[in-house]
Formats: structure tokens, sequence, C-alpha cells
């Protein structure tokens, strides 16, 4: 049943700058799971999701979303993506109006909202809490708000899969628990979750399924690793404190 | 005196600075957005070349001008699309080199700089009947463009990566601001003049910000205040004889002015109250004498905080508790 798969990438290696960056990594979404991707700074878990969602280059492997293979691909509005909160740039619009622009995936361009989109709308500032402050001001808003924010306007496009980049980044440990209640409750709804996390903290009772990312590869599921994301080693080796004739701490 | 209004030419220029206050901050909202501000003075120095070429060639200045400055803002796309313009070397040379090949064809051409200056700043009376009819038409195709598509600026001047995500095609947008902004700084540079025109594409954008909160409503606000700016530019520019560009970014700077007078007196803090997260169960300080009750007029700063609103004033933060107020 590879064809109802919601991401398959097989075997994706992707350099950048001649860098290699990912390697032989392999990712598979089925609908409604709930699958983690965990991993240190520089691990790759960034890179394999945006070239999941076509924004990077591979140089080899193969990624289909929902079963069309990417370059095919043309029904963005199922994918609902929500990038890392601080690489949106905005200096004046309201909370409604960021959350809006998930509605372009379904209006041809010179098209403006209808009634129904502001209704789709309305009702994805609700489900994340957010009614009552669509007029705020976007900037005023707090990290874990403004990332509500981002998550109602995927939302908007009534995707079948939600593509999270560190939703967790910036975002402090109380309302990191609220955002996780939010995705358990997307769960139930048969949503399908991938999302990007330093480590599991409150998401690890949504998980269904995560994969560990050290170096650019995947880390197989029996590694001793896996059971707490605070474990993960880091990426980047401590340069410079090794002994490079032993490979020992000086 | 009032005369000169019932002139052709003074009609014409008129409606072209009618179009550029109209034109300029709409496409200006997308340049400020992109915190490209300064894109409109680099594209006016590249129209300068245009210019000269005309000059020398013996053509119409306008329409040498517009493909030119085209030609110029497709190029500095390009290279930042594809990262060979990531410092702004690449770009100064070509700003630059614009302004010193338009002035140097413009003094083979037996003009000299003094020639360029009605380009530079601004001048009425060299709004010809052929320019205007290209003026109104460009002014039309951009504003059906930056309105129709705004939704969509919006959201890649915003966002590139969701945008892209959202099946977007990012680059060929990116590329119609920059020539919708080529367009928009060579129709104004008889009236604004292109060393002036950057200041229509960016303050009353920076005006209306500061009157409206949101995206489309101070969208619409910047192409009122444009206006206001260009019409009361050139007309105070008859009445005290001097250049129509500098009088029309003077009275759009005097805008700005009063919108920070007024922007301090809508008083948005009480309208948009910030959140701050409770901090759970902790004994708070009694606040001491205070006899006077909170109704959010006295204090300088209100906040969410938790479930209830605190109240600032004279540094403290003061929360009602029963009956009495708590330190914060």
């Amino acid at each position: 049943m590879t064809a109802s798969e919601l991401i398959d990438a097989e075997s994706l290696y992707v350099s950048i700058g001649g860098m290699p960056i990912l390697r032989d990594v392999s990712v598979r979404v089925s609908p409604g799971e709930v699958v983690a991707l965990i991993g240190g700074n520089g691990s790759g878990k960034s890179t394999l999701v945006r070239t999941l969602m076509g924004l990077l280059p591979f140089q080899s492997g193969s990624v289909e979303l929902f079963g069309t293979p990417l370059n095919r691909f043309r029904q963005w509005s199922r994918i609902g993506y929500v990038p890392q909160s601080s690489s949106i740039n905005i200096t004046n619009a309201t909370v409604r109006e960021v959350a809006a622009s998930g509605r372009l995936a379904h209006l041809r361009p010179f098209q403006w909202l209808g009634r129904n989109d502001q209704l789709v709308l309305d009702n994805a500032l609700e489900q994340v809490g957010l009614s009552d402050r669509s007029k705020w001001p976007f900037n005023a808003l707090s990290g874990g708000q403004k990332q509500r924010v981002l998550i109602a306007r995927a939302l908007s496009s009534e995707p079948e899969l939600l593509v999270m980049d560190e939703p967790m980044a910036g975002v402090d440990l109380q309302s990191q628990q609220e955002l996780a209640d939010l995705l358990a409750g997307f769960r139930d709804t048969g949503l399908g979750l991938l999302v990007v996390l330093h480590e599991r903290g409150p998401m690890a009772p949504v998980i269904d399924r995560a994969v560990t990312m050290c170096d650019g590869k995947v880390v197989p599921a029996d590694h001793p690793i896996t059971d707490n994301g605070l474990d993960v080693e880091p990426a980047i080796p401590s340069v410079g404190l090794t002994d490079p004739l032993s490979g020992t701490h000086l | 005196m009032t005369d000169i209004f019932g002139m052709a030419f003074m009609q014409r220029a008129i409606i072209a600075a009618f179009l550029s206050g109209l034109i300029a901050p709409a496409i200006g909202t997308f340049i400020v957005q992109r915190r490209m501000s300064l894109l409109g003075d680099g594209l006016g120095h590249v129209a300068i070349s245009g210019v000269g070429l005309a000059l020398m060639l013996g053509w119409a200045p306008l329409p040498v001008a517009i493909v030119v400055c085209i030609i110029g803002s497709a190029v500095v796309e390009l290279l930042r699309q594809n990262g060979k313009a990531s410092g702004d070397l690449g770009l100064a040379i070509l700003f630059y080199g614009g302004l010193a090949s338009g002035v140097l064809m413009a003094g083979i051409a037996g003009q000299g700089a003094g020639g360029l200056s009605a380009y530079l700043f601004g001048s009425l009376n060299s709004v010809s009947e052929a320019d205007i009819w290209l003026i109104v038409v460009l002014a039309i195709v951009i504003l059906v463009l930056t309105i129709g598509l705004a939704p969509r600026l919006f959201a890649v001047t915003a966002d590139e990566d969701y945008a892209r995500v959202l099946g977007i095609k990012v680059n060929g947008l990116n590329m119609l601001v920059v020539i919708l902004a080529a367009i928009t700084v060579t129709v104004s540079m008889r009236t604004v003049g292109l060393l002036l025109i950057s200041a229509l594409m960016v303050i009353p954008v920076a005006t209306s910000q500061q009157l409206f909160i949101g995206f489309t409503s101070s969208f619409f606000g910047a192409m009122g205040v444009g206006v206001i700016a260009a019409l009361g530019g050139t007309v105070g520019s008859v009445y005290l004889n001097t250049a129509t560009g500098a009088t029309i970014v003077v009275t759009a700077i005097l805008a700005l002015g009063l919108s920070w007078l007024i922007g301090a007196q809508l008083k948005r803090v009480h309208r948009f109250v910030p959140f701050v997260a409770d901090h759970g169960d902790r004994v708070h300080a009694v606040a001491e004498s205070h006899d006077h009750q909170h109704a959010g007029r006295t204090a300088d700063k209100v906040i969410q905080h938790g479930d209830h609103l605190d109240y600032v004033h004279d540094g403290h933060r003061h929360a009602w508790h029963g009956d009495h107020y708590d330190e914060h």
C-alpha cells in the first residue's frame, strides 16, 4: 500500500554547497500517524523536512508525497507546513491576515478570500484557541501564540498532513504542553503529523513513532540512545578537545 | 494664481502626481515588507542612465528610461535569486554605474548634469501629452497587479518558504515586485523625480503603519497618504515656487510626523493588552498606600497577567487582590 503513504522518502542523499548533509535517509508517514524527527543541532532533521517539502534539491533517492513523485506533486493544499516561527517576516499584519495565507492554496491568482474561505479561517483560529485574538497585531503575540497562528495558517488549507519544523523552539514549558495537547487533538481527528523536535519533552505521549537522526543519518531503532530524547549525542564532535591519535578527550 | 490650475500642463502634472501618490505606496508596501526600502533609490539611479541614453540618442526620455530600468531591476533580482549578490557590492556597482553613465551620456548630448535636474527632483511643466497617456496606462497596470495579487504578494514577502510549499510561484512574484517598482520609479520621474521617488514608496507606508493595524488597512491607508502628499506637494510647489518632488517628500514627512502624534493618541497599548503567563502561587508584596482605583485610565500600560490584569504606573505593576493592590 505504498500509494496511500502521506510521505515516502527512500535513501535520500542531500548535500549543500558540496557538504554532504543527509546520507541514505528513508522516512515514511502513514495516514493518521504522528512521526517525530528527533535529533540535536546539525543532525540534519530540518534539512530533511525542507527536502521533503521541495525547498531543497536532493542528489539521489526518491520522495513521494501522497503517492506522487515530488517533482510532479501539485496538490499542496493537502499539506500544512509550519516552518520555524523565527523565519516569518511581518511588519504589520493581524493574526487573521497571517493565517489567511493558508487559504491561497485553494485560490487562483487575483482571487481574494470569499465567504467560505472566511468560515474555514474562523474554524482554524477556533481550533488553536485564538478566535478572540484574530484582530491583534501578530507581532504583539508571545512565542507560543505565534506558533499557534502558524498552525492555524497551515490548518486553513484543510490539510491531511501537518509538517512542523521545531514547533517547540522558543516556546516556554507551559505553552509547550498546550501545543502538545493541541497536536494530540489533531491526531485524534485523523490528521497525519511529521514533527521535528529537539527532544520529546511534552510531545512524548502524542508520538506514534520516532525517527532519531544523528550526523545526517537515521539512527537504527534498536540503538541504545533512542529512549530519552535528551540523551541524543551531539551531532558536532567536540573538535580540538580530543587527542587525534588516541581519540580520547584531553 | 488660480489660473495656473486651468492650464493643460498643470492638469497633466496633477494627474501624474496623483497616480504616483497612488502606485508608489502600493508597490512600496511590499518593498518595505521585504526590508528592501532602498531598492527604489537604487532603481532611480539606474533610470538616470536611461534618461542619459535617451538624451544622447534624441529619443523620448520616459519610454527609454522605463525599458532600461526594467532591465536593470531584472538583473538585480536575478543576481539576488541566484545568490550572486549576497553582498551589496554588486548592487552598488549597478546603481552608481547607472548614475555615472547617465550623467556621462547626458554630457555627451550637451546637457550636462544641470539638464538632468528636472528628472532628478521633478518639474511640473515637463509632463508631455504623450507621457501622460503612458503614465495612466502603466499606473492602471500596476494597480491591477498589486491589488489583485496582494494576498499572494503578502504571503511571499512574509514567509517565502511557506509560500513555496503552498505551490505559489515565489521567484516569479519576487521578480514582478522589482519590475513594478522599476516602472513606478520611472513613471514618477517627471513629478517626484528619480532621486526622491523612493521616499514616496516608503514614507507613506511608515505613516500608514502608525495609523492602521493590519496589512490590508495599512496597504490602502498608505495609498491614501501617498495621494494626499503628492497632491499637497504639487499644489504647494506652485505657491512656493519650489521643486515638485522635494515639496511632495517634505509634505509626506510632515504627514509621518503628524501620524506619530496621532498614533500616540490612539493609545494602541490599551486596545491590545500584552500577555504575561501566570507564575503560579506566590505570595505578593502588598503595594504601599494605594488610594486610587484602576479602571485602566490612570495606568501607563495594562498587562494581561494570567487570569487577571496588571496596571503599570510609575514603574510598578499593580494587581487588584481582594481588598488591596499587590505588587506583581
